[in-house]
């Protein structure tokens, strides 16, 4: 799965994007993507939609997949 | 003799069994064939099994207490806390008649509620209450489509509450109306005939939650998911097929059925077709190869001098799955260099396929094309030489067409078969697991699976949440793929916490349930897992817990816990005050859970799991 790393704004205004795209025909799904929030606080990160791309001035960061930092062990 | 009154002529009589005669009575009735008859076995033994199967937990006290004629024959049924809970009996019936099923029902005390249901006919259901003041009759009729044998039943109420209701005179007999009760005898030597199908809900009750991509109970026709398709994120549910498996056909028919995800307008301008040393024009009209003429289409002007020539559209290909592309274009032969046009994404490895008629309208199409790129691009080219200095010469398109074929299948909704209405769902679609991936059908050992990536993807159950907390017994079976550490194939837990929960995971390739009060951490874990498992958990928090894995004890647990209150329920991963987190990355087939032991069932319970996963060697 790729993502796209930003500030929370961006990452929900790329959401927001594809949902408006897509246009949900069913009767369950109404959302693209949660925004997910780096464990430091400092950024946010949204899946990747491969057939949408974020608005031209939008200075998202797409990666193929977030690091490890993003997922630290921590005892369940 | 003939009739010259026109008067009706009595040329046959036949006893229809219900009457008395007399050598001085002759009675007339309009009764239609098969009026008179009870096509019922046992009607007054319903504790007999060659004719009376008992299902879903319900047993049959015989000669529990008197019947309307006062003689002691009248059975009492006792169901258990389950709405299918239920006796029932294989007819054969015709095809397009109607029939009146009916029965005697009383209670000792109060009121109790009971259905008589008939398998297989829509809406064949009657509903009634059984008084304590005398014995009443009820019935219902309904009409036959197709001749067949079908399973007529008295069974619980919807409300799936346990109680005993006294059943005496069962009957079924043709026609809307309800006939005068015949006695039939019980079948005596032989062996009871097999159910039409056999499911998990139709030998043990009183499930909490059942998700599974195998049929729960041949009482109800219900749905196993519902699913997304990719193409066009258009909804459908998923049932089941006649042997009570994932009805994958009409699952891999509706996730691949052919999508036109992409059509060109070029109409009014370039249809975000953007240009690299070209320069496009849409609405472009009267384009004529001499023969044909066209309107509404791009024109492509080379510019720029000695260098690549290319169109390219983004946001066309999901970079997964299979497309079909079909387009017109027309090279005039009056361009100086330009003389082949070449299909291609933004990913090399996709390959190039190249148009080459000159001078005439031409169709291109491209077949089960599966792109890695996620972009339309089309190159000019000079006797293939992709650099090239024609500044002035031109290509045009129309018509660009592109068909996704295949697509991923992902579930929105796990429907909990036990009508408890404890469905697993998730509404967004980058979480939502997948039971058809890239138009082939996730499989487990043979039978259809649903695959959690690992990153996200979850179910979750709001209401399944409350009927688990702060109690004391869960039991649970879980069929999954996992043989290393894998974490949280379920988990049920207080999110407004980090450490209160109970949860089944699969840690360190061992089979692991682990219950957290908040302050006291109890850890189930041992065996070994493998490709495809079972798992079954027992815990009691008053009693310890035990974990099994493919029917062996692997491990038991009697750590002090005390109650655990819980607000999140989630298949595939686990929630905490800091989010959701642990999620599963493998495939899971079945998973069933009770708020009640079911210690004594257990191994019958893994008998029947195994029996249709073929998980292990008993």
């Amino acid at each position: 799965m790729s993502w796209y790393i930003g500030t929370r704004e961006e990452v929900e205004q790329y959401n927001e994007k594809v949902n408006e795209a897509k246009a949900y025909k069913g009767s369950i799904t109404s959302n693209w993507a949660n925004p997910r929030q780096h464990p430091d606080g400092s950024k946010w990160a949204i899946a990747a939609n491969n057939s949408i791309e974020p608005q031209e001035e939008s200075s998202l960061i797409f990666t193929e997949s977030l690091s490890d930092d993003w997922t630290p062990e921590e005892e369940l | 003799m003939a009739n010259s009154n026109n008067w009706g002529e009595i040329y046959k009589s036949t006893w229809w069994g219900d009457k008395a005669w007399s050598a001085n009575t002759l009675f007339i009735d309009s009764a239609p064939p098969g009026f008179g008859l009870n096509l019922l076995k046992a009607s007054e033994d319903m504790d007999n099994t060659l004719d009376w199967l008992q299902k879903t937990g319900a047993t049959v006290s015989a000669q529990n207490t008197n019947d309307p004629n006062g003689e002691l024959t009248a059975e009492r049924v006792d169901f258990i806390a389950d709405q299918y809970s239920r006796i029932q009996q294989l007819v054969t019936l015709e095809a397009s008649t109607t029939y009146t099923f009916s029965v005697h029902a009383k209670v000792p005390s109060s009121s109790q509620d009971f259905r008589l249901r008939v398998f297989g006919v829509s809406g064949a259901t009657g509903s009634f209450t059984a008084l304590s003041s005398d014995w009443t009759r009820f019935d219902f009729d309904f009409t036959t489509t197709t001749a067949g044998t079908y399973t007529l039943a008295i069974m619980n109420d919807a409300d799936g509450a346990s109680r005993s209701i006294q059943f005496w005179g069962a009957m079924l007999n043709e026609g809307a109306d309800v006939g005068e009760y015949v006695k039939t005898d019980a079948s005596v030597g032989g062996s009871s005939p097999s159910a039409e199908y056999e499911g998990f809900g139709d030998a043990f009750g009183g499930a909490a939650a059942y998700y599974s991509l195998r049929r729960y109970t041949e009482a109800e026709e219900t749905n196993a998911i519902r699913v997304r398709r990719s193409s066009d994120d258009t909804e459908q549910d998923i049932g089941f097929d006649a042997n009570g498996d994932l009805d994958t056909t009409a699952l891999t028919t509706f996730v691949n059925e052919d999508v036109d995800t992409y059509t060109s307008d070029f109409s009014s301008g370039t249809d975000s077709f953007t240009e690299h040393s070209t320069t496009n024009a849409g609405n472009i009209d009267g384009v004529s190869d001499g023969t044909t003429s066209k309107d509404d289409v791009l024109r492509v002007t080379m510019t720029g001098g000695s260098i690549s020539h290319q169109i390219r559209r983004a946001n066309i290909f999901d970079g997964a799955n299979t497309y079909d592309i079909s387009f017109e274009y027309y090279i005039p032969s009056a361009n100086t260099k330009l003389d082949q046009i070449v299909f291609r994404t933004n990913v090399g490895g996709d390959g190039d396929t190249a148009f080459s008629n000159v001078g005439t309208w031409s169709t291109g199409s491209i077949s089960d094309f599966t792109p890695s790129g996620t972009q339309v691009r089309f190159n000019a080219t000079d006797g293939g030489s992709f650099i090239f200095d024609a500044d002035g010469d031109v290509f045009y398109l129309k018509n660009i067409v592109v068909t996704q074929t295949t697509a991923d299948g992902a579930v929105t909704t796990w429907y909990d078969q036990t009508g408890n209405g404890n469905n697993a769902t998730n509404s967004t679609e980058s979480e939502q697991p997948l039971v058809v991936s890239g138009g082939t059908l996730v499989e487990e050992n043979g039978k259809a699976a649903i695959d959690f990536d690992g990153v996200d993807d979850y179910l979750t159950s709001a209401s399944l949440a409350t009927t688990l907390s702060s109690i004391d017994f869960i039991s649970a079976f879980t069929v999954f793929n996992g043989s290393s550490n894998n974490l949280t194939v379920w988990s049920v837990s207080d999110n407004t916490t980090t450490q209160v929960t109970r949860s089944m995971r699969n840690i360190i390739g061992q089979f692991d349930f682990q219950e957290r009060d908040g302050s006291a951490t109890r850890v189930t874990r041992g065996g070994s897992t493998t490709t495809q498992n079972l798992s079954s958990s027992l815990a009691s928090i008053a009693s310890g817990t035990n974990v099994y894995g493919n029917g062996t004890l692997a491990d038991t647990d009697t750590t002090s816990l005390t109650s655990i209150a819980l607000n999140s329920f989630n298949i595939g991963a686990y929630d905490r005050s800091t989010g959701l987190e642990n999620f599963w990355d493998e495939p899971i087939q079945e998973l069933i859970i009770f708020n009640s032991d079911q210690s004594s069932n257990r191994t019958g319970m893994e008998t029947n799991i195994n029996d249709h996963f073929d998980i292990y060697t008993p």
